[in-house]
């Protein structure tokens, strides 16, 4: 049954026929997302409204926050903001990272802007994630992907408009939040339109005092309309533009001067509810436009001024057809395209001496061409098939003749590389009862090097301090991945079990270069990436959920991953066992809920190759609650108040790059007027 | 549209007119005169170099060769011999003794000028065509701040080196040839190509004290030339780390050469 919600919502609504089953499926898909899938934003009409009003205020919460608190997501932290996420402890190239469908890659070569950095929760309709190659049919990856899907504004049958606004403010750094969107929409056009600025001064850490560079101010602004083309198809528009401004890094050298992106997209939809299609056709480009900055740090730190800009630029289409050949039989057919241009440069002021300017990324250019082929269908009434199938030419090049003759002096021969990825899946899935409902999937992954696997120019990794270089010919890294889970539910109780395991090859690592000298002051070495024979990740998500009466409901969320290289050596970024308690009491105009968050110390760390120390164990208990408040002249009126880390605990997680301590307590208040 | 080709072809051949008028009559070579002399017996000699300024390095010197109806020199002997007059004493440099080009039209050698001019002395460049010599003066100037082209170094066997860069002339990131002039000072007037020496190779940037992978350490191609290449990670200062060696003995441990891009 949970295949059905992986392939995304849409599918699911053609491909149940009766309007009062869509609804219920509806609400199963939030409620039964105990762990992963679907994670919901701004909610469907089918949700209760006490989750939905909890929900709305979490608008001004940041993505990372939203990211961190799904099961199975990871984030990376280097400071305050744009933490990177990992899904399973797999990240980077090894998972995609798409926005409706669309391809948008960072630009900055320490990897401090994710794609989910130029993202607002008030940009989003919800995020899909997707755990295995072959039914991924945005990219080619070991590990699935995670989806942003943006907001869909909705026809209406009269005109109608609405509008809300909001505001928070953090004690901790003093941060503050104000928002405020707009939806227009009749029965031929609907339009919303979404802004957001935010700002955080440094925050406090617990014991540590205040933690130096880690502010940040931001703005983004969204933009997205539909218009009616005829009886059953619409084109949309969508964009968005996301500024960040001194953004800093406590865990980096530098900060951030600015990281802007700029995201537009065209579609045009054809649905038939009546022969059960869906056709989506899209164009989009998208720019981002980052600058690293170290001049507001102070000049002890700094042994040399350096400019590193770096810019990522990509274009895209691709057309999906989704068709419910029968009540229990649809396919989903996905051709893609995309072309993504990066560029980074850095140079440094030496004093009485003449600039030094080099490519850190030398003008690497991306091509690909992709086909996705997905099936449900459903033998019986109890077991259900899930083939996928990823198929994906890539070509990598570089262009420009200045970057050409650097690259010339690192790497022999021809730069180029072409690959064909071929990624596939097969999902069974076995409800013997209403209530019980088992699934396994076995498929294989695969996924080319990113680009600046494939072609860095000593780029300086923090987390083990040393300056890495590319490889042109790095083999694709691939998997052979096998899950089951297992799902129990009645009617106040539900229990989740997932086991998972991912065998790699070629699995791309760092190793140590001999006789080369650091181009970064301070570094440890050189590495180069290349293919390590094997590698595994293993690990189990389990999740309860009950409701011992109507407005109490209790939860745990447990997740543990281990990886191991091919000589028995603990991998790097793997979190340790994580769980998530948390009791929720909901009546109709109420919300309140108390969590503990338990990460368990990590020893399994490996110094010597991966530069990873231990990290202990910490737990946090966070509080929250929400009332809506009838209001005049309003629909409603929500407040919202969170105290996060009660007990002010000193510290960090493992992957927290440089284990700079986390926030100490945090005192939230949060309002938002529905008009 | 018209017009515009119109344009397009008046601007062309004006660009054309231009560079004729620039270069007199055609010329096969894009050399610059620096000066002009005429022999006892009515040879005019041009003086030509690749920049308006001769410099402490390795400067490729050119000669051109006129009899009195104008008429193009092809088969005549020339020699250089620099000269520095330090008042007190006088010495040479080392140099390359031209040969003639048929591509250039023109009588192509070098000269290693070993320091600037100025109060220490000046340099003249004796240029002997068929044993009728004419000299020129010349203004040598000093390599720009944080560059040496050329330098001198004492070796371990009492014999002194004088190490020019020939490659890379235009230096830029990435991979680029590079070329040695080695030569050991004889006497103050000779100093012969130096053949036959092993060379350890390593650049580096002397404000970041990092270096670069793949260099290819020089060796010996003829002439006292050695070849091999050498990898700008990035623009900036760059020293050439150079070891001389005689088979396993150490002549010159560092001779070092700087420069900039």
């Amino acid at each position: 049954m949970k295949a059905f919600l992986i392939t995304g919502f849409c599918l699911l609504v053609i491909a149940l026929p009766a309007a009062g089953q869509q609804d219920t499926s509806g609400t199963n898909a939030v409620q039964r997302s105990l762990l992963l899938k679907q994670v919901i934003i701004s909610p469907a009409k089918s949700v209760s409204r006490s989750e939905r009003d909890l929900h709305q205020n979490h608008l001004m919460s940041l993505t990372d926050k939203i990211l961190e608190r799904t099961p199975g997501i990871t984030m990376i932290r280097r400071g305050n903001f744009a933490m990177e996420p990992a899904f399973r402890s797999l990240n980077n190239g090894q998972i995609t990272l798409t926005i409706e469908g669309m391809r948008i890659f960072g630009a900055c070569t320490d990897r401090m802007d994710p794609v989910s950095s130029y993202i607002e929760p008030n940009n989003l309709e919800s995020i899909a994630l997707t755990e295995s190659p072959g039914e991924n049919a945005n990219g080619s990856g070991i590990g699935g992907g995670i989806d942003f899907k943006l907001k869909q504004p909705s026809f209406s049958e009269s005109a109608k408009t609405s509008a809300m606004i909001g505001s928070g403010y953090e004690t901790n750094g003093s941060a503050f939040q104000t928002l405020a969107g707009i939806n227009v929409s009749n029965r031929s056009f609907a339009l919303q339109a979404n802004g957001i600025f935010r700002r955080s001064g440094n925050y406090r850490a617990a014991n540590r005092g205040e933690i130096s560079f880690s502010q940040y101010r931001k703005w983004n602004g969204s933009i997205s309309a539909i218009v009616k083309t005829g009886g059953k198809s619409f084109l949309k528009g969508d964009y968005i533009q996301d500024e960040g401004f001194d953004i800093g890094y406590p865990a980096l050298t530098m900060d951030v001067a600015f990281a802007k992106a700029r995201i537009a997209a065209l579609s045009y939809h054809y649905r038939d509810t009546q022969r059960h299609i869906t056709w989506e056709t899209k164009g989009y480009y998208n720019f981002v436009d980052h600058a690293m900055d170290d001049t507001k740090r102070p000049a002890e730190t700094i042994s040399m001024h350096m400019d590193m800009p770096g810019t990522s630029r990509t274009f895209g289409a691709f057309s999906s057809l989704a068709i419910g050949i029968h009540p229990k039989h649809h396919l989903e057919a996905k051709l893609d395209g995309f072309r993504n241009e990066l560029s980074a440069e850095m140079t440094m002021y030496p004093p009485g001496a003449s600039p030094m300017f080099m490519y850190t990324l030398a003008g690497p250019v991306r091509n690909s061409i992709g086909l996705s082929l997905s099936d449900i269908f459903s033998i019986n009434e109890k077991l259900t098939f899930r083939p996928g199938l990823w198929m994906e030419y890539m070509h990598d090049d570089i262009h420009g003749k200045e970057e050409r003759e650097q690259l010339s002096g690192m790497f022999e021969g021809n730069l180029a590389e072409s690959r064909l990825l071929s990624n596939i899946n097969l999902g069974i899935s076995y409800n013997p009862t209403t209530e019980w409902t088992l699934g396994a999937s076995a498929s294989r992954g695969a996924r080319a090097s990113t680009l600046q696997e494939s072609y860095a120019f000593y780029i300086y990794n923090r987390p083990d301090g040393y300056d890495y270089i590319g490889n042109p010919s790095l083999k694709q890294e691939s998997s052979y991945n096998l899950s089951c889970s297992g799902a129990y539910h009645n009617s106040n109780f539900r229990a989740e079990l997932n086991v998972f395991s991912y065998f790699f090859r070629n699995y791309i690592a760092g190793r140590m270069l001999q006789g080369y000298s650091t181009m970064t002051i301070g570094a440890m070495g050189v590495k180069q990436y290349i293919n390590l024979p094997s590698a595994k990740i293993y690990g189990t998500e389990f999740a309860l959920r009950w409701a011992p009466a109507k407005t109490v409901t209790l939860s745990s969320v447990n997740t543990f991953t281990r990886g191991e290289d091919n000589e028995g050596i603990a991998l790097p970024l793997i979190a340790p066992f994580k769980t998530v308690n948390s009791i929720m009491y909901s009546a109709k105009k109420t919300i309140i809920q108390a969590e503990t968050v338990t990460n368990s110390s990590q020893s399994h760390v490996d110094m010597p190759k991966y530069g990873e120390t231990p990290t202990p164990g910490s737990t946090v208990v966070n509080l929250s609650a929400g009332r809506s408040v009838p209001i005049k002249l309003a629909k409603s009126l929500k407040v919202s108040v969170l105290l996060e880390n009660v007990f002010n605990r000193s510290y960090y997680q493992h992957l927290d790059i440089l284990k700079i301590p986390r926030p100490g307590r945090n005192l939230i208040f949060r309002t938002s007027l529905f008009l | 549209m018209k017009h515009a080709i119109h344009i397009l072809l008046f601007s062309f051949l004006f660009l054309v007119s231009c560079s004729k008028d620039d270069n007199e009559p055609a010329s096969p070579h894009s050399k610059i005169k620096i000066a002009e002399a005429v022999t006892a017996s009515g040879i005019s000699v041009s003086l030509l170099a690749d920049q308006n300024d001769l410099s402490v390095a390795y400067n490729k010197i050119y000669v051109g060769l006129k009899n009195k109806a104008g008429a193009e020199i092809k088969n005549a002997t020339v020699t250089y011999t620099p000269i520095m007059d330090m008042h007190t004493m006088q010495h040479s440099s080392p140099v390359e003794q031209p040969a003639y080009s048929s591509t250039t039209e023109l009588y192509e050698g070098a000269v290693v000028f070993s320091m600037p001019s100025g109060d220490m002395g000046s340099w003249q460049l004796k240029v002997t065509v068929n044993n009728e010599p004419v000299t020129f003066d010349v203004s040598i100037k000093q390599a720009a701040a944080n560059t040496k082209y050329t330098a001198t170094f004492k070796g371990s066997d009492d014999q002194s080196y004088t190490v020019s860069l020939i490659q890379p002339a235009a230096p830029k990131i990435g991979m680029n040839d590079l070329e040695l002039l080695i030569s050991k000072r004889q006497d103050m007037m000779n100093f012969p190509p130096e053949e036959g020496l092993t060379v350890e190779f390593s650049p580096e940037m002397p404000s970041m004290g990092h270096g670069s992978p793949n260099n290819v350490a020089p060796i010996h191609t003829g002439r006292g030339h050695y070849t091999g290449k050498v990898n700008f990670t990035m623009t900036g200062d760059w020293r050439l780390h150079l070891k001389l060696m005689k088979g396993s003995t150490v002549i010159v441990e560092d001779a070092s050469l700087d420069l900039m891009f």
